[in-house]
């Protein structure tokens, strides 16, 4: 990945080739910011860059021997750490980034863009908890710890850094101080996640989301027709993950389920509402989560419409937003934020493990009792 | 692009150059030998990033060329070939190799060998000439005290410490510590880097007898020459501690004692020692010691009187028997002395008779006294 290959995002480029032109390259670098703005590519690019051996501003020359090693991801000076979750026939505690490091390859030169629940699904691991253990952070202190091999610098990235648990204070004197020429980059999805202990010996690096304009740019080649194009682009909301994963087809179809929801608990017809529970309940935990991130999604769409009238401004599918307007006689805004808070709760209670039967029951009895409440107010 | 090389000869070669690939690394290359044909020599090539293998041998081949062969398939195969000579040719273009024998061919397919490693540079080195034996005698003596602890990462490698006409060679895991000294050495400066103990025990086990070493190092590797072998080793980055704080001075009460004796008497003792602290303690009188031994938890207890010459103080002082163990175990002289001075301090062991230009020192720490 180099950053001719990364479009738009200017601003952050600057500041990054500022850092280098400036020679004020901090030692440990922390990149984050919303999911889809393509962090680990910057990560990728910028240690491209400074390991190349004639970089012209933030541009590497793409010929030297470091560039060919380093576009391959095989650089021996570029060290790559990532949660994993267990494999057959090896005990959790010594598995380490080394045994998923083919497929990590594969993952990077893939789904760059995806975030850690991208690559938790590219693993197959999307049930499975997945975490940086100690054995890959002695690991890390250990291959830091020597010499660097022929590069300028020696550059270890660890992707997914809010899962380094409390074992990532060994880490802690390497990260604060290393020795000379090594440089430690952090790429997270969630900053507030990261350990403290981590995160104040890092200087943060927040790149903003993609504008509409530059997912338009990337997508030109591979949907031709403009007008299919701009509703992609409208939904992504500058996650490029989410365009890419629209694009491909992957949407999930959750639109037709939350509307039966709303039907089935606006005529408070029990067994439609068990027999939804019953659906929802056979979904496994990420896609149950999804399901309830697209209905915060929804909802916040939902509340514009309201609100605005304007349509055009607003992120939803030309189905979704016929429902929407249809709805806007029977939902009130406050019935919305309720709803939305029950999601809330549902996507912590589901990483917590809660029973799926029993959750999902009450939270239909839970969207019920909300319309109720206020069909009998109006 | 072929060559023609003796089966046996080559084995030879890759078994010692096969050291250095891993079987899960982190490049897929690194699961190649790197072979360079020039002039009729063959230069084999592995490394690991850590620890780089290079060896020489002749052949007859009818061009200059370089190829990746996959390691395992290639060893195995050859291991499996009698005495007799092979030919092994490449592709130019898909880097395909095959080797022909005297029963049929086998055909594999090789990597770029643009794609392999760089070779360290040897640039702004240090070079010092040292007897292959004393090298050896060096790191027998060190290697198994270095630490394991990747926390500290400066004490998991063994420290060459050169002065203009000796070399020092250091390890220490903070519980024991050796110090072995060589002289007789040329050295046109006075420097120390820490070496990994991985690749310095690959290399004690290849060392030949009697043989002249050249070790080179500047700040990024040392490469070690001895025959048609070369062994590269990267060096670690970290700041030994100051080890010479450490070893006390004035230590008046020595205690001279045979070796084999002492180990024996203390194999005996340690089975009876508590599994966890593995404390012996040492009572040492007027030319007597009593070695003793309690484990509270299960009411075992052991002691043993040996001979000995001891002119110091009455004392008792404990030690982990664990330790004292694999140091006598190292030593080769029957003769021994522990230089000790009081019971909270280190205790120091030498030979009483040093090998020629060198110098040996091992430390153990005590422990606090359980009974």
């Amino acid at each position: 990945m180099l950053f001719r290959d990364i479009p738009g995002q200017e601003a952050s480029k600057k500041y990054l080739e500022g850092l280098i032109s400036d020679d004020r390259i901090p030692h440990a670098i922390l990149f984050t910011g919303p999911e889809g703005n393509g962090k680990l590519a910057f990560a990728m690019a910028f240690a491209a860059t400074l390991l190349c051996e004639n970089p012209e501003g933030i541009n590497v020359c793409g010929k030297c021997n470091h560039c060919i090693k380093s576009l391959k991801y095989v650089h021996p000076d570029l060290h790559l750490s990532f949660p994993v979750s267990s494999i057959e026939g090896k005990k959790r505690e010594s598995t380490t980034s080394n045994d998923f490091l083919v497929q990590f390859r594969n993952f990077l030169s893939e789904q760059i863009y995806g975030g850690i629940g991208a690559w938790a699904k590219f693993i197959n691991a999307e049930n499975k908890p997945i975490n940086i253990n100690v054995t890959e952070c002695n690991q890390i202190i250990k291959s830091l710890g020597l010499r660097k091999y022929e590069g300028r610098y020696k550059i270890q990235i660890i992707f997914g850094a809010e899962h380094l648990s409390k074992e990532g204070n060994r880490l802690l004197k390497l990260i604060e101080e290393p020795t000379p020429d090594t440089i430690i980059i952090l790429v997270s999805d969630y900053q507030e996640q990261i350990l403290n202990t981590i995160k104040s010996r890092c200087q943060i690096f927040k790149i903003p989301p993609f504008l509409d304009g530059e997912i338009d740019k990337i997508l030109k080649s591979e949907i031709l027709d403009d007008k299919q194009r701009a509703e992609v682009v409208r939904l992504a909301a500058g996650n490029l993950k989410t365009a890419l994963e629209i694009h491909q087809n992957e949407e999930t179809a959750y639109d037709e389920l939350l509307l039966d929801i709303f039907r089935a608990a606006y005529t408070s017809n029990i067994s439609g509402m068990l027999n939804l529970a019953d659906r929802i309940s056979s979904l496994n935990k990420k896609e149950m989560e999804g399901f309830c991130v697209y209905t915060l999604h929804f909802l916040k769409e939902y509340m514009r419409v309201v609100h605005l009238k304007a349509t055009d401004a607003v992120r939803l599918s030309g189905k979704e937003k016929s429902t929407a307007l249809k709805m806007t006689r029977s939902i009130s805004v406050r019935m919305a934020i309720s709803i939305a808070n029950l999601m809330e709760e549902n996507i912590k209670n589901i990483n917590r493990n809660a029973n799926k039967k029993i959750l999902w029951t009450s939270t239909m009895f839970g969207i019920e009792e909300i319309f109720a409440k206020n069909k009998i107010a109006s | 692009m072929k060559f023609e090389v003796s089966a046996t000869e080559l084995l030879k070669k890759l078994q010692v150059v096969h050291g250095a690939v891993s079987s899960n690394p982190v490049l897929p290359i690194l699961e190649d030998f790197l072979f360079g044909i020039k002039k009729n020599t063959l230069t084999i090539r592995s490394t690991n990033l850590e620890t780089t293998i290079i060896s020489k041998l002749a052949v007859v081949a009818d061009s200059n060329f370089s190829v990746a062969i996959p390691a395992t398939i290639l060893l195995n195969t050859i291991k499996s070939l009698p005495e007799h000579p092979i030919t092994i040719s490449v592709d130019e273009e898909t880097y395909g190799v095959t080797i022909k024998s005297q029963y049929g061919k086998y055909k594999l397919s090789g990597d770029k060998p643009e794609d392999f490693p760089k070779l360290p540079e040897r640039d702004n080195t240090n070079e010092i000439v040292i007897n292959s034996s004393s090298l050896a005698n060096g790191l027998t003596h060190t290697l198994f005290a270095t630490s394991n602890d990747e926390l500290r990462i400066a004490m998991t490698g063994v420290l060459f410490q050169i002065d203009y006409n000796k070399i020092i060679f250091v390890a220490t895991d903070a519980h024991k510590l050796v110090k072995y000294s060589i002289g007789n050495i040329e050295s046109e400066e006075s420097s120390s880097i820490i070496v990994p103990k991985k690749g310095l025990s690959l290399l004690k086990n290849a060392l030949p007898d009697d043989e002249e070493v050249t070790l080179a190092y500047n700040q990024k590797n040392i490469f070690i020459d001895f025959k048609d072998t070369s062994y590269i080793l990267r060096l670690i980055d970290a700041k030994y501690p100051d080890y010479n704080a450490v070893i006390p001075v004035d230590n008046n009460n020595v205690l001279s004692i045979g070796r084999s004796d002492f180990l024996s008497s203390l194999r005996r003792i340690a089975i009876y020692a508590n599994k966890t602290t593995n404390q012996v303690v040492l009572n040492l009188g007027d030319n007597s010691l009593n070695i003793s031994a309690k484990d509270l938890d299960f009411s075992n207890e052991a002691n043993e009187d040996i001979s000995c010459e001891y002119g110091g103080e009455t004392m008792q002082i404990g030690f982990n028997a664990k330790f004292l163990i694999e140091m006598l175990g190292v030593l080769k002289p029957e003769e021994i002395q522990i230089e000790m001075s009081n019971p909270t301090r280190a205790g120091i062991i030498v030979p009483v008779e040093q090998i020629e230009n060198e110098n040996l020192l091992m430390l153990i720490m005590p422990v606090m006294r359980s009974h």
